[in-house]
C-alpha cells in the first residue's frame, strides 16, 4: 500500500554499520538500569554518527559528553531552547545558547506525549553526511524516551506498591497487637472467673467439710462422751483412784473414788482440766510434781505413798505411766491403790499366818511365789482369775509357761534387776489366759528367802481395762486432735462463756500470725482480732441466739496489722454439759482480691474494646453481645450500646442465613474469615470489609462464644484495584513495547498493536488505520464480537467522523454515547451496536500517520484512560515507524547489495578482459622483442667490424634492455597465469623442494661465500608444488640479490609447524628496506632500489602474494634497513 | 519469543560460527537469556563440539533442564557437555590471572580436539565480576586477551553480561572489544567492534 514515509532520500548514503549500531542501542537501551547508565551508554554508542565531530546526551540531570572535538563549550539550537530553559544542568555543564552559530548544532528531544525526559546533541560537522541519520535518531530517542517513561511508570508502581504493603503490614501488626491483647484480656477474664469460681467452690466445699467435721466432731464428741461415761462407769466401780493428766498437769479423767478421795483429803471438787499440782499445797507440790515429771519423761514409776486424812493415816500405792500417742507422750495415767487396810492387817497379821493366809486368799491383786526357776509354789485366786484357771490348775504351771515369748528379754532384764536388787517392778506385761489371749498386768515383786530357799513374791494386777480406757482416750483424743489440726481455716477451740481459747490448730497461726501459746488462755477480744468490734458483737449474739453461724464476711486483724477478709462461722457445742465454743476463719483475702482484679479487668477489656479504633464485638454462646467497640456499632449502624445483652438476631433480624451459618460453625470450634467481603449499606452504599470470627473459650476449653473481628476496607481495596489496574496497564504496555520492538514487519506490528489494544480495553472492539494522503486505510481490526466484519467499515477519510477528525485536529478523541454525539457521524459503527468510541491519533513529530479507533457496545469511559491508551498509541506509532523505516532500509540494502553485485560483474568482466589483453600484449610483444634481441645479435656478430665502439656499445644496451624486457614480459606473463592457472592442492616435500632451488643458485652461492642455512620441518606442507616453488624461488632470489652489496652474505631458510599450518620464513642479512613502504612492497612493478643497483623486474613480490592467496596462504615480511629482511610465509599443512 | 531471521538482518547476521569466534551477549531477561543459551549449546552439540559452560547466575540443572526441553537427551551427552563454576575457571587459586584462565580454555579447546570432537563452545556468565575485586581495566585486559587467544587455540566463546547490572558505558567497552554479539538470538557482526591493540589505546587514553 502506498504510504507516505520519511525515509531519506539519500539513503544511499547510509553506512550499514552506523545503522547496526543505532540498532544496538535500539535493542539494549530497555535493559540499561539507570539513567546516568543510560546516558553514558548513549553518548558512546552515538560518538561515531557521521557527520558529527561532538555528541552529548542528558538524561534528567545527567549529562555525558564524547570527547572526540575535545569541547569545552557547545550551542544549543533553537529547540532546544526547552531544554535550555528548563534544565539549568546543560548550562553548568558548559552549553550555552549562541545565535550565530545555532546551525551548527542538531538536538533531538527525548520525548514521550507525556514528558521530556532529555536530549541528544550532536554538534555537525558535516549536515549531509548527518542527515540519512536523523530519522533513525529519532526513533532511537523515542524508544529511550518511552523505556524511560516506563521505567518511571515502574518506580512509581513500585512505591505505590510499597507504600501499600507497609501501610497493610502496619495495619496487619496493629491488628494483630489488639487482637493479641483483646485475646490476653480475654483470658486474664476467663482465668479470673475461673479463680473464682473456684475459689467459690472450694469455700462450699470448705464449709461442707467444716459442717460435716463438726458434724463428725459432735458425734465424736458423743461418742467420747459415751466412751467416757463408758470408762467412767468401769473405773468408778473400782476401788481404787485413777486418773489421768495431760503434759500441764490438767486433770483429764478421773473416776469417783478419786474424786471422793479428793473432796475429802482436800475439800476440792475435781474437774475436768483442773491443775492438779497447783490446787496442793507446797509440800505435796514438791511430792508429786517430780513424780508427774518422771512419768511425763517416760519413766514408769510407782510408790507407796502415806497421808493422814481427817486424823486417820491411810496408806497407797501410786502406779504413774505416761500415755503415748504415735509416740509421743501426752500425759500421765495414774492409779492409786488403797493400801491402808493391807498396811494394818499387815501389821495386825504380822504375826499372824493365818491373818496372812487369809490376806493372801482375798487379796484383789493377784499374787504368786515362785521359785528362782519360775515354777510356781503358790499363787493366790486372784492370780488365778487373771489367767482363767483355778489355783489348783495354776499351779501346775511354771512362770514362763504363762509369759509370751516376745517377754523374754524384758524378763530377763527384770529377773537380773531382782537378782542384784532384790526387788523388780513394777512393770507392765501381759499373761498367757487359759483361753489363749493375752492379758495385760502390771507386776513387781520381791525375793524372799524361807529356810535358806530362795523365793520370788510377785504381786500382779489385771490392767485390762485400764489399757481399754486408756486407749479409747487417746483414739478419741487422738480424732479430736486430727480434725482439730487438717482443718483448712484456722479454728479455734474456746470455753464460753469467758471465750478463753482452750485449743488452736496450726493454720491459726498461719492466717492470724498469733502462735498458740499466744493464743491460749486468750479470747479474741483480748487478741483484738476482729477489725470492727460491731461486726464481733453482731456475730457473738447471733451465736447466742441461734446457736450457730455459717460464714459471717468480717475483717479480722492480723498480729502484723494488715486486714483480712474472711468468713467466720462458729457453734456451740457441749461436752459433759460444758459449752464450748468451735470457731473458723476462712481466709478469703485473695479470693476478694481476685474479684476485685476481675471486675478491673472486666472494667478495661470493656473499656480497651469500646474504645478501640478496630471493630469488634464479643458474643456469647447464644449470640448475645458481650461487649463491642464503638467502631463496631458506628461501621454496622447499631448506633447505641444498648445492644449488650442483647441477641445479635434480634437486633439484625435481616441477617442472611449465610451468617448465621457461619456464627454456628464458629460456636462449634471453627475459625472463619475472609479478606474482602462486600458488604451493602442500607443507603445503598456498597463497602467492602475484611472480617474474621474465632471462638473464645472459657478455663475448661468450652467455647464460651464467639469474637467477631471486622475492619472497613473499601479504601484500601479501592487503592488496590486501582494498582491492579495500573499494573495491568503496565503489563499490557511492557507487552506491546516488546512484542512491536521485535517485530520489523509492519503487519505483525499492526496485528500485534490491534490485539494488544483490544486486551487492553477488556477486549472490545479495535480498529487501527492508517493514513494514505486524504485517505484512512484500515489495516486491522480486532474484535470479541464473531459477528463483526471488517467489510461494513466503510471507507474512513481525514476530518470525517470521529476517528478522521481525531486525524485532522491532531488529538485523542472520546465519545462515550456516540448517539448523542455529532462528531460521530457515520451510522456504520452505530448499527453495529458500538455505544462508546476513542480515536486515537498515531503521531509521529508533526505528522498523523493514522488513527486507533476503540469501540465498545456498553458505556464506557474510556477518557478515564487517556494516559494509558495515548501511551499505547504512542508505542504503537513507534512500532509502525520502525517497521516502515526498516522496510526502506531493507529495500535500499537490497538495492545496494544489487547494485554491488552489478558492479563486481562488471568488474570480473573487466578484469577478464584486461587480463586477456595483457597476456595477448605481452605474448604479441616477444615475438618483435625476439626479432630485435636476434637482429642485434646478428648485427654485432656479423657487422661489428663495421661499427665503432660506441655502435656496438649501444647494440650491447639495446640487447641488454630487450633481455630485461623479455624478462618483464615473462615475469607479467607468469603473474597473469596465476590468476588463470589451476592451484592444486598436493603434499610437497619443503626440504627437498628448498635444496632443489638452492642448487639451481649452486654456483652465485658458492662464487659469492653465502652462508646458508636451511633448518624446515621434516613435515610435507599442503601447496601447488610449481607456485610454492615460485614463490620460495622468488624470495631466494631476492635474498642473494639484496645480499651482493654485503661482506658475510647469510641467507636462513626455516620453518616453524603449528597446529594446521606451517610458518615458512627467508631471512637475509642484506640491505632490508624501510617499513614505511612496506604497504607498497607486494604491489606490482614497485622497486625500492634503482635498476643500476639491484636489476629486477618489480613483479617478483607481486607474483609472491598472489601465488599465496591462490595457495590459501599468507604472506608477510618486516625488516630494518641495513640489518637485511625477513619474509614469512603461512602455509596449510 | 519470536526471533528475526538472520536474513532479515541482512550484513550483520552471520549463520555459522567461524573457529575463533568471541561473541558478546547483552542480555536482560533471564528467561530469554536461558533460551537463548540452550540454542547456542544445542547447535553447539549438533556441530559435534565440546560444550564447557562456566556457570554462575545460571545454573547447571537449569541450562540441562532448557536444553532437554529442545528435545536434545543431555544426561546421555556426559563427556559433550561440561559445566565448571565460576571460581574454578576464574579464580581457582582465589585470585584472577587472565593468562592462566586462557590457558586453562585453550588447554580444554586443545583437548576436546584431541578427544575427537570438532572444537569447543566455551560460555562464561560474567556476574561473578561484580561480586570480585577485579577493576574495570583488568576485566578489559582480558576481553582483549581472549581475542588474541583465540589465534592460538581456536574456539567459539560467548561471554554474558547482564545489561541490568552493568554500568552503560562498560557495556560499551565490552562491545567494542567483541567482534560479534548475540542479539534476539542470532549471531551478528559487531560494529562496534575494534581491534584489541587500537581498543587498549583509546581506553588508556581516556582514562588519563
Amino acid at each position: 500500500m502506498p504510504e507516505k514515509t520519511s525515509v531519506p532520500e539519500n539513503v544511499f548514503s547510509i553506512d550499514p554499520q552506523v545503522l547496526g549500531k543505532i540498532f544496538i542501542l535500539q535493542t539494549a537501551i530497555h535493559a540499561i538500569p539507570n539513567p546516568e547508565s543510560v546516558a553514558e551508554f548513549l553518548c558512546r554508542g552515538l560518538d561515531s554518527i557521521p557527520g558529527t565531530s561532538f555528541t552529548a546526551v542528558r538524561i534528567d540531570s545527567f549529562i555525558k559528553f564524547t570527547n572526540k572535538g575535545h569541547k569545552k563549550e557547545v550551542f544549543v539550537k533553537e529547540p532546544c531552547d526547552l531544554c535550555y530553559k528548563e534544565f539549568e544542568e546543560l548550562k553548568h555543564a558548559g552549553i550555552s545558547k549562541n545565535g550565530k552559530q545555532q546551525e551548527k548544532y542538531f538536538c533531538i528531544h527525548l520525548q514521550t506525549i507525556n514528558k521530556i525526559y532529555g536530549c541528544i546533541l550532536f554538534e555537525k560537522n558535516n549536515g549531509e553526511l548527518l542527515a540519512p541519520y536523523q530519522p533513525f535518531l529519532e526513533n532511537l530517542a523515542n524508544t529511550v524516551a518511552l523505556t524511560l517513561e516506563n521505567r518511571a511508570h515502574e518506580n512509581s508502581l513500585n512505591q505505590l506498591n510499597n507504600e501499600l504493603q507497609r501501610s497493610r503490614d502496619g495495619l496487619e501488626v496493629l491488628v494483630q497487637q489488639r487482637t493479641g491483647a483483646l485475646i490476653q484480656k480475654n483470658e486474664e477474664l476467663i482465668n479470673s472467673y475461673a479463680e473464682i469460681k473456684k475459689a467459690q467452690r472450694a469455700s462450699h466445699k470448705l464449709t461442707e467439710d467444716l459442717q460435716s467435721e463438726i458434724e463428725v466432731r459432735k458425734r465424736t464428741e458423743e461418742a467420747k462422751a459415751v466412751s467416757e461415761s463408758n470408762l467412767n462407769a468401769l473405773i468408778n466401780n473400782r476401788n481404787e483412784s485413777i486418773w489421768s493428766l495431760d503434759t500441764n498437769y490438767h486433770l483429764i479423767i478421773c473416776n469417783d473414788f478419786f474424786r471422793n478421795a479428793y473432796l475429802a483429803a482436800y475439800h476440792v471438787k475435781l474437774k475436768v482440766g483442773l491443775n492438779l499440782i497447783k490446787i496442793l499445797s507446797p509440800e505435796l507440790k514438791a511430792y508429786w510434781k517430780p513424780k508427774y515429771d518422771a512419768a511425763l519423761s517416760g519413766e514408769k514409776v510407782s510408790f507407796e505413798f502415806g497421808e493422814t486424812i481427817q486424823g486417820v493415816r491411810f496408806y497407797f500405792n501410786v502406779f504413774l505411766n505416761p500415755i503415748l500417742s504415735n509416740g509421743k507422750i501426752i500425759g500421765v495415767s495414774a492409779l492409786s491403790v488403797d493400801i491402808t487396810e493391807r498396811k494394818q492387817a499387815e501389821e495386825k497379821l504380822r504375826t499372824s499366818e493365818a491373818y496372812n493366809r487369809l490376806l493372801f486368799e482375798t487379796s484383789p491383786i493377784g499374787l504368786a511365789l515362785c521359785r528362782m526357776d519360775g515354777s510356781l509354789v503358790d499363787v493366790n485366786p486372784a492370780y488365778a482369775k487373771i489367767l482363767g484357771r483355778t489355783v489348783e490348775e495354776t499351779l501346775k504351771l511354771s512362770y514362763w509357761d504363762i509369759t509370751p515369748e516376745k517377754y523374754a528379754q524384758q524378763e530377763a532384764e527384770q529377773l537380773k534387776n531382782l537378782k542384784e536388787t532384790g526387788v523388780y517392778g513394777p512393770f507392765e506385761k501381759e499373761y498367757i489366759h487359759k483361753d489363749g489371749a493375752l492379758i495385760p498386768a502390771r507386776l513387781q515383786g520381791l525375793i524372799f528367802t524361807q529356810e535358806g530357799e530362795r523365793f520370788i513374791w510377785s504381786s500382779v494386777e489385771d490392767i485390762t481395762e485400764r489399757r481399754k480406757a486408756e486407749d479409747k482416750l487417746i483414739e478419741s483424743e487422738e480424732k479430736f486432735q486430727a480434725i482439730f489440726k487438717t482443718a483448712p481455716g484456722s479454728m479455734i477451740l474456746s470455753s464460753l462463756p469467758d471465750g478463753k481459747t482452750i485449743e488452736v490448730n496450726d493454720n491459726f497461726f498461719r492466717i492470724t500470725g498469733y502462735s498458740r501459746e499466744e493464743a491460749l488462755g486468750k479470747n479474741t477480744a483480748d487478741l483484738k482480732m476482729w477489725a470492727d468490734s460491731d461486726a464481733r458483737i453482731h456475730f457473738l449474739s447471733k451465736l447466742q441466739t441461734d446457736g450457730l453461724v455459717r460464714n459471717f464476711e468480717a475483717d479480722l486483724n492480723h498480729k502484723s496489722g494488715a486486714i483480712r477478709n474472711g468468713l467466720v462461722s462458729g457453734q456451740i457445742i457441749t461436752v459433759q454439759g460444758k459449752k464450748y465454743l468451735v470457731s473458723t476463719f476462712y481466709d478469703i483475702t485473695e479470693r476478694k482480691r481476685a474479684e476485685e482484679k476481675l471486675q478491673r479487668n472486666e472494667q478495661l477489656l470493656r473499656l480497651f474494646i469500646e474504645n478501640t479504633p478496630a471493630a469488634i464485638a464479643m458474643f456469647d454462646r447464644e449470640m448475645k453481645y458481650i461487649v463491642a467497640s464503638r467502631r463496631y456499632l458506628t461501621d454496622y449502624d447499631l448506633g447505641k450500646p444498648e445492644v449488650i445483652g442483647r441477641s445479635h438476631y434480634e437486633i439484625l433480624p435481616e441477617i442472611p442465613e449465610r451468617w448465621k451459618e457461619i456464627h454456628r460453625r464458629c460456636l462449634a470450634g471453627a475459625t472463619e474469615r475472609a479478606e474482602e467481603d462486600p458488604f451493602p449499606r442500607a443507603s445503598g452504599k456498597l463497602d467492602w470489609v475484611r472480617w474474621e470470627i474465632r471462638p473464645w473459650y472459657e478455663r475448661r476449653g468450652e467455647i464460651g462464644g464467639i469474637i467477631l473481628f471486622s475492619e472497613v476496607i473499601t479504601e484500601r481495596k479501592c487503592v488496590e484495584d486501582e494498582l491492579k489496574r495500573r499494573n495491568e496497564e503496565l503489563t499490557a504496555l511492557n507487552i506491546l513495547g516488546r512484542r512491536i520492538s521485535q517485530s520489523l514487519s509492519l503487519e505483525e506490528v499492526v496485528s500485534d498493536a490491534v490485539k494488544e489494544l483490544s486486551a487492553a480495553i477488556d477486549n472490545e472492539t479495535a480498529f487501527l488505520f492508517l493514513r494514505d494522503g486524504e485517505k484512512l486505510n484500515l489495516v486491522g481490526c480486532e474484535s470479541k464480537d464473531a459477528s463483526f466484519a471488517l467489510a461494513e467499515i466503510p471507507e474512513h477519510r481525514v476530518g470525517q467522523c470521529i476517528c478522521g477528525l481525531a486525524v485532522s485536529e491532531g488529538k485523542p478523541l472520546y465519545s462515550a454515547n456516540i448517539f448523542t454525539d455529532l462528531r460521530c457521524s457515520w451510522k456504520e459503527c452505530k448499527r453495529a451496536g458500538f455505544r462508546s468510541f476513542a480515536a486515537l491519533p498515531l503521531r509521529t513529530g508533526e505528522e498523523i500517520i493514522g488513527v486507533v479507533g476503540l469501540a465498545s457496545k456498553e458505556e464506557r469511559d474510556f477518557e478515564s484512560r487517556s494516559g494509558f491508551l495515548e501511551t499505547i498509541a504512542s508505542q504503537v506509532t513507534s512500532g509502525i515507524r520502525n517497521a516502515r523505516l526498516f522496510t526502506e532500509v531493507q529495500r535500499h540494502a537490497q538495492e545496494l547489495e544489487n547494485r554491488v553485485k552489478e558492479r563486481t560483474l562488471e568488474l570480473q568482466v573487466k578484469n577478464t578482459e584486461l587480463e586477456a589483453f595483457t597476456y595477448s600484449v605481452s605474448h604479441d610483444l616477444k615475438t618483435p622483442l625476439r626479432g630485435i634481441d636476434s637482429y642485434s645479435l646478428l648485427l654485432l656478430e656479423d657487422h661489428a667490424d663495421r661499427l665503432d665502439e660506441e655502435g656496438r656499445a649501444f647494440l650491447k644496451n639495446i640487447r641488454s634492455a630487450s633481455l630485461h624486457m623479455r624478462h618483464l614480459i615473462d615475469d607479467l606473463l607468469a603473474y597473469s597465469r596465476l590468476e588463470r592457472r589451476h592451484f592444486s592442492q598436493e603434499k610437497v616435500n619443503l626440504s627437498a623442494l628448498v635444496n632443489g632451488l638452492l642448487a639451481e643458485r649452486g654456483d652465485e652461492v658458492l662464487k659469492r661465500g653465502v652462508k646458508i642455512t636451511v633448518q624446515l620441518p621434516s613435515r610435507a606442507v599442503t601447496a601447488d608444488p610449481d607456485g610454492l616453488s615460485m614463490v620460495l624461488r622468488n624470495l631466494i632470489d631476492n635474498a642473494l640479490k639484496f645480499t651482493a652489496q654485503v661482506a658475510k652474505p647469510a641467507v636462513e631458510i626455516g620453518g616453524r609447524e603449528e597446529e594446521k599450518i606451517c610458518n615458512i620464513w627467508v631471512k637475509d642479512n642484506g640491505i632490508g628496506f624501510d617499513m614505511r613502504h612496506y604497504p607498497q612492497i607486494f604491489d606490482i612493478f614497485q622497486r625500492l632500489q634503482t635498476q643500476e643497483e639491484f636489476p629486477g623486474t618489480g613483479i617478483g613480490l607481486a607474483i609472491v602474494k598472489k601465488a599465496m592467496e591462490r595457495m590459501g596462504g599468507k604472506v608477510w615480511g618486516e625488516s630494518v634497513p641495513g640489518k637485511g629482511a625477513t619474509f614469512y610465509l603461512e602455509v596449510p599443512k | 519469543m519470536k526471533t528475526v531471521k538472520s536474513d532479515d538482518l541482512q550484513s550483520h547476521s552471520e549463520k555459522v560460527f567461524s573457529e575463533g569466534a568471541h561473541i558478546c551477549h547483552i542480555y536482560n531477561d533471564d528467561e530469554e537469556r536461558t533460551k537463548t543459551m540452550a540454542n547456542f549449546f544445542m547447535n553447539g552439540l549438533s556441530e559435534g563440539n565440546r560444550i564447557l559452560c562456566i556457570v554462575d547466575k545460571l545454573t547447571p540443572h537449569d541450562i540441562r533442564g532448557e536444553i532437554k526441553n529442545l528435545g536434545v537427551d543431555i544426561d546421555a551427552l556426559e563427556n559433550d557437555f561440561i559445566t565448571l563454576d565460576n571460581e574454578t575457571a576464574y579464580t581457582p587459586n582465589g585470585n584472577f590471572d587472565p593468562d592462566s584462565v586462557l590457558t586453562n580454555i585453550g588447554v580444554f579447546s586443545n583437548q576436546a580436539r584431541g578427544d575427537g570432537y570438532s572444537g569447543l563452545h566455551v560460555s562464561g556468565d560474567m556476574d561473578w565480576v561484580l561480586r570480585s575485586n577485579i577493576s574495570n581495566s583488568m576485566l578489559m585486559e582480558y576481553e582483549t586477551k581472549v581475542y588474541d587467544s583465540m589465534k592460538l587455540t581456536p574456539c567459539t566463546a560467548i561471554c554474558e553480561y547482564d545489561a541490568r547490572k552493568f554500568n552503560g558505558s562498560l557495556i560499551m567497552d565490552i562491545l567494542s572489544v567483541h567482534p560479534l554479539m548475540m542479539v534476539r538470538g542470532q549471531v551478528i557482526r559487531n560494529p562496534y567492534f575494534i581491534l584489541p591493540k587500537d581498543f587498549m589505546a583509546q581506553y588508556n587514553a581516556r582514562k588519563n
